[in-house]
């Protein structure tokens, strides 16, 4: 044990999208604030355009394992590094709507959350503004209240032009995606350029990353941020309050943090993996664990890609990785026969020939000249489009510690995860949806992927009742003043869109409540 | 760029000048690089020439956290030279002397494989034609030979 640091306002845990929102909004109203990340300092010179080099984007930590009947894709979905995830993120930010909140009061199923949508919509709305979105409010008619949109929508490329087609042919209706990237210039962040890199990181800033929003903000107030710090626990000296946290620095050496607030905004999994790995005589199930809900209710998306080739030239690669047009048209919790939960389209996302999102994987069984030909049309005639699909929680799917012990002084995390018979006919209707659409577009050579996932939710989640949460709708873990969490791993319902909108709106809420503590 | 063994020496190059030169394999064996070159090659035609055998063979020899390999999305346990490496023997074992290329690879994309000893034949399939397109269609080589502009922000260091 080498090291005494000065005990800090506050300590966050993880350098991504909610910790960025914290670190900014309490170091700028004075609190000292220290940000402790697991991964490299990436700058934005880091982002090169190449599918293949954005993997150094992606989790570069100890193995987290992925089991039960439907493993959840980790590698592709984590984040590495200064800004976290959100330094290959999409930029793709749709609302949480007001029924998400209330599943089990409205339906019976799944997790209630402990606030309501008036309650965090003044949340979206600063975030969206002071951030910015592109977008047309008045066309998502499935939208809920908020401000409109300080952008106007991106372009609508000859790729989302064809796919609508469909959509129009079969009464679905369609609108601009709200995307975090910029259609103009917004407050000195140039505007998209539409090359399709953005799943390898967005160097210009036209796409919100923590890198070109919350983290020079944080940084010109003052806070500080230390990479290549894995922090393994959470220390207390008593009950219902913590001391500092452990983590062990870029040459090996293990330090103690000592703050006033200590948050915890590792990720899904890695929130769960400090609470736990921090068991001790006064936990001894680990912090926050008191209801055996550490690491419970893990939840993803359903995801679902429909490739097909279109008569027109469509520029596949060009546009932006997230979505030109979204569709909401299904997302009624009770639309789908058969099945529950809601399902989003995210239409016309550009495509690149290689990857795991890439063309060359909309036939993963074409090999040879066969692979070559179709190659040759797709980077030219292709079109896409996402889905993506509801899971109402199951406390059976979690994050846990395995029992060895490889890297970082932790146990091995593991994720162990299953989909609802719900959630698989979801799917299974949202697939034979996809392929209407797109043979009602015009397209040919249609196919559909497998069931695949997107996003980690939950593991952590937030409540009212501390027998059956881990924290309340600030994040503050139950029985513990001083110990926060944030980020998407507080969501106690995941609906059918991207969680990093929510993400920052939650974590603003939190840090202005840690603003007048 | 790879760092191959070339006369002796080790060179930072292309992995197309890796393969071009013959470069001595340094992680996987002679006959574990020979093999998947042409493997590679079956699944996508100029995976070969492309030094996809040599891409692979320098980044299952760097830390996970460095490796470039779209195994990384895969949620496969480093080491990654352990996977190539079982895959690559049980391949062997499938293929025989003189590989029949289009009846083994329908045989791995097949929801069983009798007598197959590695990881699971279909992730072994997914994860080496992954490689493959990578070499082929994924560097600013590649989209050249689509046809496609490459548009980049931040250009790679050289063509990889």
């Amino acid at each position: 044990m080498t090291g005494a640091p000065e005990r800090v306002d506050v300590v966050i845990v993880g350098g991504g999208p909610a910790g960025a929102v914290l670190a900014a909004t309490l170091a700028r109203a004075g609190k000292s604030v220290t940000i402790l990340e697991a991964g490299p300092p990436w700058t934005l010179n880091d982002l090169v355009s190449s599918q293949i080099w954005s993997r150094r984007l992606r989790w570069g930590g100890p193995f987290v394992a992925t089991g039960g009947k439907h493993p959840v894709g980790f590698g592709f979905n984590a984040g590495w590094g200064v800004g976290g995830a959100a330094m290959h993120h999409y930029g793709t930010w749709p609302r949480l709507k007001p029924e998400d909140f209330r599943v089990r009061t409205l339906f019976g199923r799944g997790l209630d959350w402990p606030i309501d949508y008036p309650t965090l919509l003044p949340f979206y709305d600063r975030i969206q503004e002071e951030v910015g979105i592109s977008g047309d409010a008045a066309s998502e008619i499935w939208r809920p209240a908020g401000a409109p949109y300080p952008m106007p929508p991106l372009e609508r490329t000859k790729q989302a032009a064809a796919i609508a087609r469909g959509f129009a042919a079969l009464g679905k209706r369609v609108a601009p995606a709200p995307m975090a990237i910029n259609s103009v210039e917004y407050k000195g962040r140039p505007a998209c350029i539409y090359d399709g890199w953005c799943d390898a990181g967005c160097p210009i800033g036209a796409l919100a990353n923590p890198q070109v929003t919350y983290l020079p903000q944080a940084k010109a107030a003052g806070a500080v941020m230390i990479a290549h710090a894995r922090v393994r626990r959470v220390i207390a000296s008593k009950v219902g309050r913590m001391d500092a946290v452990e983590y062990q620095a870029a040459d090996g050496a293990v330090i103690r943090q000592p703050a006033r607030q200590i948050v915890l905004a590792a990720s899904v999994t890695g929130n769960p993996a400090i609470l736990l790995n921090s068991a001790s005589d006064l936990h001894p199930l680990g912090i926050g664990n008191g209801s055996g809900l550490v690491g419970r209710y893990l939840m993803t998306h359903s995801l679902l890609s429909i490739i097909g080739l279109f008569p027109e030239e469509t520029e596949p690669h060009r546009g932006v990785t997230g979505a030109h047009l979204i569709s909401h048209d299904d997302y009624a919790k009770t639309g789908t026969p058969g099945a529950f939960g809601s399902r989003q389209w995210l239409i016309g996302p550009s495509i690149k020939p290689n990857d795991l999102a890439g063309l060359a994987n909309a036939n993963p069984g074409l090999y040879g000249k066969a692979l070559d030909t179709f190659m040759q049309r797709a980077v030219r005639h292709a079109g896409n489009m996402i889905g993506m699909g509801e899971e109402i929680p199951d406390r059976e799917n979690r994050i846990e510690l395995g029992d060895t012990t490889p890297e970082w002084g932790m146990k091995a995390t593991r994720m162990v995860h299953a989909f609802s018979p719900d959630a698989v006919a979801l799917w299974q209707r949202h697939r034979d949806d996809g392929v209407a659409l797109f043979k009602a577009a015009g397209a040919t050579d249609v196919t559909a992927s497998g069931m695949n996932s997107a996003h980690l939710m939950g593991g952590t989640v937030m409540g009212t009742d501390p027998a059956a949460s881990v924290t309340d709708s600030l994040g503050r873990v139950h029985g513990i003043d001083n110990l926060w969490v944030a980020g998407p791993g507080l969501f106690p319902t995941s609906g059918a869109v991207n969680p990093t909108f929510t993400v920052h709106a939650l974590a603003l809420r939190t840090a202005e409540h840690l603003v007048s503590l | 760029m790879i760092l191959a063994s070339i006369g002796g020496s080790l060179v930072w190059c292309l992995p197309a000048e890796a393969a071009a030169v013959q470069a001595e394999f340094r992680t996987l064996s002679a006959a574990d690089g020979t093999l998947l070159a042409a493997f590679a090659e079956a699944i996508v035609p100029g995976a070969a020439d492309a030094g996809c055998a040599h891409f692979i063979d320098h980044h299952v020899g760097v830390a996970p956290a460095e490796s470039l390999l779209s195994l990384r999305y895969l949620d496969v346990a480093p080491p990654y030279a352990a996977f190539y490496g079982a895959g690559l023997a049980a391949l062997r074992q499938l293929a025989g002397p003189h590989p029949d290329w289009d009846a083994t690879i329908r045989r791995l994309q097949a929801p069983s494989l009798a007598g197959w000893q590695g990881p699971p034949p279909g992730l072994f399939y997914f994860a080496v034609r992954s490689d493959a397109v990578d070499a082929v269609y994924g560097t600013r080589a590649g989209f050249k030979r689509l046809g496609i502009e490459y548009l980049a922000h931040i250009e790679p260091e050289t063509d990889w």
